[in-house]
């Protein structure tokens, strides 16, 4: 029989915290039987592991409150940052300056507020909003397309389509519909292989029956937008307007297909 | 994100728990439980994706609770363990004579921040020696030895005429 390893402080511990094997426990049995002293002080130490076990439970069984709710936390999180709002600020100053002088809108777009620069900045904005969510980009993902469609076709109240950009490398991630202040828009959402994001919106226009492509800016978001058919689109990502063009000629062939 | 939630979710009691139980206050408990998720999901992607998201979520609480209790004070000096005399914590028995009506809570106040810390990570929150030498950034060797000594010292605390009781020279 080989030489039993001496019964240590560790082993102690670790007996009361029921962490040892089954012989290594039973060792440290046999030592306690022999050695009362140290059973009775285990024996203290077990129970107060116990006592403060049921004493500390009922923390365990009390519904855990809204503010430590994990999935609001993100939500919130990804909800306007101070950064968006301040771009809201500084889109909507230079709707102001705009107005005044009219030297941003070279840069810029057109600061009105229906035509197809209303457009640009409500399509920028939910860009702004959603394009950055990594939480909830969309209320419909692509699985729940024809969902989706139906829902924007009620509310644009006219048949619309998901144009497909997988050629130029934009896989379709879902949707949904936005409000703007002429009305709901409707946003088609798509990320390429790196996680980059751009978005299609689109709604009826009020004024224009078509309108030829134009490229802006604004804060780093590129934006393409042309009125069709009555109908207004903006294509908008975090890239240059001249990226996106090429991109844009090619929704605007595949809605023109579709008609 | 989903993953997040799922693995971050099933640990909130437990956390709360901890919380409450290190700072003695159920809305002290829920605050630093508060941040400390603000933090996990602001750190999630720096995080070892193999890693023990239990003991990477209580050394984010620990963490948090002991800058704290730094900036606080409120329980006075900060003492390191290692090497401190042990009657400079021990608080005047109370005429009792059971460990029963001694009140947990009060006994757990008595004890040094790291003490309290050691023993209800093992204690109550049943952490392993090695997840909570991670969580409280210690090597095993140390967390055994103040573990041995935080309980000793709640025996005398609660129990003040069963201390002195024979402790056995730890082995490496």
């Amino acid at each position: 029989m080989t030489q039993m390893r001496p019964i240590t402080e560790d082993d102690i511990q670790a007996y009361v915290d029921e962490a040892l094997d089954g012989s290594r426990r039973a060792e440290v049995q046999a030592h306690l039987s022999d050695h009362p002293e140290t059973a009775r002080r285990v024996s203290r130490m077990v129970e107060q592991r116990r006592m403060l076990r049921n004493h500390f439970t009922g923390v365990i069984e009390e519904p855990v409150p809204a503010a430590l709710n994990v999935r609001r936390m993100l939500d919130r999180r990804w909800t306007p940052s101070p950064r968006h709002v301040w771009r809201s600020i500084a889109a909507a100053a230079l709707l102001t300056v705009g107005g005044l002088a009219g030297w941003a809108a070279r840069d810029s777009t057109t600061p009105d507020r229906v035509g197809i620069g209303a457009l640009t900045q409500e399509a920028f904005h939910s860009y702004a909003t959603f394009g950055a969510d990594t939480r909830r980009p969309v209320e419909l993902n692509a699985s729940e397309r024809e969902d989706l469609v139906r829902w924007m076709s009620r509310h644009l109240q006219r048949p619309v389509d998901v144009p497909d950009l997988a050629t130029a490398g934009y896989g379709f991630i879902g949707g949904r519909v936005v409000p703007t202040s002429n009305g709901a828009a409707g946003m088609f959402m798509y990320e390429d292989r790196d996680g980059a994001r751009i978005a299609v919106v689109l709604r009826p226009m009020k004024i224009e029956v078509s309108a030829p492509m134009k490229e802006g800016s604004i804060n780093a978001v590129g934006t393409v937008s042309w009125v069709d058919a009555g109908i207004g689109y903006s294509l908008v990502g975090n890239t240059s307007a001249r990226r996106l063009h090429p991109i844009a000629d090619e929704v605007r062939r595949q809605i023109r297909a579709q008609v | 994100m989903d993953d997040m939630v799922a693995l971050v979710e099933p640990h909130i009691p437990a956390l709360r728990r901890y919380g409450r139980s290190l700072t003695g206050d159920a809305a002290a408990g829920d605050d630093l439980v508060q941040d400390c998720l603000e933090k996990a999901i602001s750190r999630w992607r720096q995080r070892r994706p193999d890693g023990n998201a239990r003991s990477w979520l209580f050394a984010i609480l620990h963490n948090l609770a002991v800058s704290r209790v730094r900036q606080e004070r409120r329980r006075g000096p900060h003492v390191h363990l290692d090497g401190l005399d042990e009657n400079v914590l021990l608080v005047a028995p109370a005429q009792e004579d059971s460990l029963h009506r001694r009140d947990v809570a009060a006994a757990l106040d008595a004890l040094s921040a790291e003490q309290r810390a050691v023993i209800l990570l093992i204690s109550v929150e049943d952490l392993t020696y090695a997840e909570a030498a991670d969580v409280l950034g210690v090597p095993i060797g140390t967390v055994m030895s103040r573990l041995s000594r935080a309980r000793e010292r709640l025996i005398g605390i609660m129990e003040p005429e069963q201390r002195s009781r024979p402790v056995l020279r730890r082995v490496k």
